[in-house]
């Protein structure tokens, strides 16, 4: 009798723990899946914003010097400008430095740096949907502990 | 009886600075991360100044303006940046490495703590 309580009473202990280690497990993924969302949004952001660039670039290689354009101050104001030079865009090259690039060329860095974001899109999407996939196991062997328990505590009354 | 009151304080003081060299290994972590992102940067820029023929005009970012600087100066500068952030990335790997150990080797003095703990309990 005593040994059969002393097996039952270390079993519970053994579920305890899981069910401790489980929570925890599952509000890492939560925690990390969370941060990947963010980096996630900041990723597309700049996808966006180089497909913008690029679009912008072609737009200017059909204008000519002098032409005028509407450039954007912010809070949605604009002011008239007018174009001076067609074929020299300035491009950020990382370090804080820019440099001078024709337009075809500015459009080909863009475009690779452009692919290097979609992949890190990508890659982050799927780690994404396998915290995911970990954390739905974690919940259902929860729920399983927990019916398990709800049943055995029914069949004890 | 509450959980914390079987364990004993020495335990408990031992579990604290694990939760600590846990924060301290995540912090660790992120400044690696963001050294190695400016690394890269760096890295990149060189990389594409040595694309770009001699007489290419380049900017330094300050702030919202763009000043018109030396090719070359520049490439010095980004070069020192880079052996800088090199430098910072290997202490930071080092101190990462020492602050795992610790807790590897903490976290293994606190399973054997507890299992004596529960031993004794059991008994």
């Amino acid at each position: 009798m005593e040994e059969r309580e002393l097996t039952e009473r270390r079993r519970e202990q053994e579920q305890q723990a899981e069910v401790q280690s489980l929570i925890l497990r599952l509000r890492q993924y939560q925690a990390q899946a969370e941060t990947t969302s963010q980096e996630l949004i900041f990723v597309r952001q700049a996808i966006g914003e180089h497909e913008k660039a690029i679009e912008t670039i072609k737009q200017l290689k059909r204008m000519k010097a002098g032409d005028e354009l509407i450039v954007p101050i912010g809070a949605n104001s604009s002011v008239y400008a007018t174009l001076s030079n067609t074929d020299k865009i300035i491009v950020r090259i990382g370090g804080g430095v820019s440099a001078e690039k024709d337009p075809d060329s500015s459009m080909e860095y863009l475009e690779e740096k452009k692919k290097e974001l979609e992949n890190s899109q990508r890659e982050m999407t799927g780690v994404l949907q396998r915290m995911e996939q970990e954390a739905q196991k974690i919940q259902t062997r929860l729920q399983e502990i927990a019916s398990a328990g709800s049943s055995g505590a029914g069949a004890g009354r | 009886m509450s959980g914390s009151s079987e364990i004993p304080p020495q335990v408990q003081n031992q579990l604290a600075q694990l939760q600590q060299l846990k924060v301290q290994i995540e912090a660790v972590g992120r400044q690696k991360m963001q050294v190695e992102a400016m690394l890269r940067d760096s890295e990149s820029a060189l990389e594409e100044l040595e694309k770009l023929d001699e007489n290419s005009v380049i900017y330094k970012n300050v702030g919202e303006l763009m000043i018109k600087a030396d090719k070359e100066l520049v490439k010095e500068d980004l070069s020192e940046r880079k052996e800088t952030y090199d430098l910072r990335l290997k202490t930071l790997e080092r101190q990462e490495e020492r602050v795992q150990k610790k807790y590897q080797q903490l976290q293994q003095q606190l399973r054997e703590a507890l299992g004596a703990v529960s031993q004794t309990m059991g008994a």
